[in-house]
């Protein structure tokens, strides 16, 4: 059944080109609503359609609007049920009305908690650094709540001094996408916005997606809370009481302890515990003006029974998605659904065009009309008919190597995931659409294994044949060149290049050996596991923040490495067969003594590296003066990349005796600690001693 | 019977792996050649993995080297903390000698280039391994770019095979 708060892209065509503002307003209130002027007018004054202050101007007689079906009817003056028909049929062209149309803005105020500020914000396609930042930062994928009790600011840039901001109420509930550094966290919200919030104001990892916050007051029990919070919850639904067989007071007061029992936000102390051991539901500690989780009503009765022997794990909350079946399933992950289709598209872009901003700006504004407007209105679809893909027609399709992936237990990073590859899929068949480079089917026949998968979805014709109609505005200057970068996909693209196949070898700056490419992929794999880091931690006596650092260096950022004088190369770190060697055993535990050191003295060189390169230093200097005759890599001192300063890997020697020979300098005097957890040390060392050769 | 492959079997556990820094010109010489006479080899036995690969193996990949030797020298090149792409080319060049003792017919390559894997052992035996980093591999702390079989298979050897002329070149 359509969901009325779904958002629909509105094309109004006859409307003047140059209206703008409520005159804008009165003409579209006219249009759809078959009103006269004075009635129209009218409508616009009464305030009763908020969303149309948003509408846009396209110019060439037609405008923009992104609305709900609620909305629509309202704007159309029928009743929600009244699609068409009578006095609620359109006025603009009934083809296009609920098509994809082109437009920057994807607000639907659908669910919005918006009190004041500018206009929605989406990532912003039109700075490369900042995209570039944002596609390779870190995968967050939790729903959270706005924290500060007078709420707090999502910016439409990372940064609080030049960014746009607007302002949303404690509670809001956000899905953070990614976090970046400087503490932000990138943010997708109920209403389709996105933007980048302070990750300090921001609560995340709640027990369960519809959790909210509650300030604990003065002298208030766990009881208390409990009766207020739940009965609240319940008379907002069915009215029922929450109090059933097997689950009185005693069992919320459990489940609010167990609730709030997850990772911990913030440094203070937590809000609600067992006041011992003994954990008497009736000995519960409450800590005055605390935040607590309140979890939602069925969450709390899907533990019936299994506290306070369980503790409220993952198994639970995957115990209580199942039973609330496939539509309650869509329902809770459409935003990291959402959420991963726009990040796959916007980094298929980015990997299509990298580097031609205004080319990407061009594509994206129209592709994210069409997802947001076409696309997103009939999720629900594309979503069901992902679930039942079955595991064999992923293998039939060559997609063994994700399945892992694809089938993710954590049901965020599932979906998360599932998005991402239609997301990328569908921008690289649109693309290929939008500049003609070939006929949708022609190209899909020749495209990766994903995108030839996502193209017989007959959803993805209907998209192709919109695109293809808005294509016809954009400039020919701007086309010509989108065709002549395009016209490299899909098999002109050397295979090592083919990215349809997220993680799978892709992007590498040079070659390597098939098996070191698998073992790659199936290290990425594990980057959600935390897990992994403890037991290399265990294994190798490395600690998890070293790990974790050099993990992200090496598997999961696209670096830009000079690879001759002058000539730069953007790409991941092609597959280093010590590196799939010794990180496979540090993870499996199968180190054995020389086996140790080598991999200590490969920490320590990614490690500091990685640190170098933060600090600006390139890779490898691309200067000519840093290369000889032969084409080979010399550095000096005025022309050096971090790689040549970091701590050579070869444990047969000093791990700075290059230093010396190379440069003719002394190092810094230096001894890596056993656990190496003085790197940070040495990176100060190096740049002191490098402030001085200028 | 297997006299190239006793004799290199041994040649390499007895490289000294610690090295220095002042034989890089001869051993950045030495890597270049290997990658001139590794692709005319690549040409001669159609092979695109350039610039590693097992010669042996796409000449006659029934005839290998006894596995108890192979292991025999991993084991040690392990011990003495060899990278992986060293103990693959050591295994590799040990192949190739079992194809010498075994008189198998090989590809026809130009004279200078027949021993592929000569340069890469005297760079080993000028101290120490090296490294791969994507379109360059790392020899000491100098970047060698790997190039293609096209840029590489060239007629003019980089630098002789002597001790004098290697030693000329770290004189510089």
């Amino acid at each position: 059944m359509p969901d009325p708060t779904d958002p629909i892209a509105l094309s109004v065509k006859g409307v003047s080109p140059g209206a703008k503002g409520r005159d804008l307003q009165i003409e579209i209130a006219r249009i759809v609503g078959k009103r006269s002027r004075e009635e129209a007018a009218e409508f616009v004054k009464s305030g009763k359609l908020p969303v149309l202050t948003r509408a846009k101007n396209s110019g060439t007689n037609s405008a923009t609007l992104f609305l709900t079906k609620q909305e629509l009817a309202v704007l159309r003056g029928t009743s929600p049920g009244q699609s068409t028909g009578g006095r609620g049929s359109s006025g603009s062209s009934s083809k296009n009305t609920l098509s994809g149309a082109v437009a920057r803005n994807n607000s639907t105020s659908r669910t919005s908690s918006t009190k004041t500020g500018s206009s929605a914000t989406v990532p912003d396609v039109a700075n490369p650094g900042l995209l570039a930042q944002l596609l390779q930062s870190e995968e967050v994928l939790s729903f959270g709540r706005v924290q500060p009790a007078e709420g707090t600011n999502i910016y439409d840039i990372p940064d609080t001094t030049k960014g746009k901001k607007k302002l949303y109420e404690r509670n809001t509930r956000v899905f953070v996408c990614r976090k970046l550094p400087g503490d932000w966290y990138f943010v997708r919200l109920d209403n389709g916005d996105y933007g980048y919030v302070n990750s300090h104001r921001v609560w995340i990892n709640p027990p369960d997606p519809k959790a909210y916050l509650y300030r604990i007051q003065t002298d208030e029990g766990a009881q208390a809370i409990a009766k207020q919070e739940f009965l609240k919850q319940a008379a907002s639904q069915s009215g029922a009481s929450p109090i059933q067989w097997g689950m009185d007071w005693r069992h919320y007061v459990r489940v609010l302890v167990y609730a709030n029992q997850g990772p911990k936000n913030g440094s203070g102390p937590r809000g609600i515990a067992y006041a011992n051991k003994a954990q008497k539901w009736d000995e519960t500690k409450t800590t005055e003006g605390v935040d607590i989780w309140i979890p939602s009503l069925e969450f709390a009765q899907s533990l019936k029974g299994k506290l306070p022997s369980d503790s409220v794990s993952y198994n639970v909350y995957q115990a209580v998605v199942k039973h609330l079946g496939t539509v309650g399933e869509f329902l809770l992950g459409r935003i990291a659904f959402e959420a991963g289709i726009v990040h796959g598209a916007l980094e298929s872009l980015w990997d299509l065009v990298t580097g031609l901003v205004d080319l990407v700006k061009l594509v994206w504004d129209i592709l994210e009309s069409i997802f947001t407007g076409s696309l997103f209105s009939d999720l629900k679809g594309l979503w069901e008919l992902l679930t039942s893909l079955k595991p064999s027609q992923l293998i039939e399709a060559g997609l063994k190597s994700f399945l892992s992936k694809w089938n993710h237990p954590n049901f965020f990073r599932r979906w998360h995931f599932r998005g991402w590859v239609v997301g990328y899929a569908l921008a690289e068949i649109l693309m290929a659409v939008i500049t003609g480079a070939a006929s949708l089917v022609k190209w899909a026949g020749k495209a990766g294994k994903i995108s030839k998968l996502i193209a017989k979805f007959p959803k993805v014709l209907k998209l192709a044949e919109q695109v293809t109609e808005v294509s016809k505005r954009i400039p020919d200057e701007a086309l010509k060149r989108l065709k002549k970068v395009v016209s490299r996909t899909p098999d002109e693209v050397p295979l090592k290049n083919r990215k349809y196949v997220p993680w799978s070898g892709w992007k590498y700056i040079g070659n390597a050996d098939e098996a070191d490419k698998a073992i790659y992929a199936k290290i990425r794999e594990i980057l959600h596991d935390g897990a992994f880091l403890l037991k290399m931690n265990k294994n190798t006596g490395i600690s998890r923040r070293i790990l974790e650092r050099v993990h992200k260096h090496l598997f999961h950022t696209m670096h830009e490495v000079a690879v001759a004088a002058n000539k730069m190369e953007k790409g991941y770190f092609a597959p280093d067969p010590d590196i799939a060697e010794l990180w496979t055993k540090a993870m499996k535990g199968k180190m054995t003594g020389p086996d140790v050191e080598r991999f200590r003295r490969l920490m320590a060189h990614e490690y500091v590296e990685s640190k170098l390169m933060e600090k600006g230093l390139p890779y490898r200097s691309p200067h000519q003066d840093a290369w000889d005759a032969e084409g080979v890599s010399r550095f000096t001192t005025q022309h050096h990349g971090a790689h040549d300063l970091a701590p050579h890997v070869d444990p047969t020697r000093s791990p700075l005796a290059h230093w010396k020979f190379v440069l003719g300098v002394d190092p810094p005097d230096f001894k890596l600690a056993d656990d190496l957890n003085n790197l940070d040390n040495l990176v100060q060392d190096i740049l002191k001693i490098k402030r001085g050769w200028k | 019977m297997s006299n190239h492959v006793t004799a290199l079997a041994e040649r390499i556990m007895a490289i000294q792996w610690k090295g220095s820094y002042d034989k890089n010109r001869s051993r950045v010489a030495l890597l270049r050649e290997y990658l001139r006479r590794a692709a005319w080899w690549a040409d001669a036995v159609k092979t695109e993995q350039y610039p590693f690969f097992d010669i042996a193996e796409q000449v006659n990949p029934k005839v290998r080297a006894d596995p108890t030797r192979i292991q025999r020298v991993e084991e040690d090149l392990n011990s003495k903390m060899a990278g992986v792409l060293v103990r693959r080319t050591c295994t590799r060049a040990l192949h190739f000698a079992a194809l010498l003792d075994a008189g198998t017919k090989l590809p026809q390559v130009p004279s200078p280039v027949a021993q592929p894997f000569e340069p890469l052992l005297m760079m080993f035996e000028r101290g120490g391994g090296f490294r791969l980093e994507g379109k360059l591999i790392e020899v000491d702390s100098a970047g060698v770019p790997i190039g293609t079989i096209q840029s590489n298979r060239t007629d003019t050897p980089v630098v002789a095979l002597t001790a004098a002329a290697l030693d000329a070149l770290d004189a510089r």
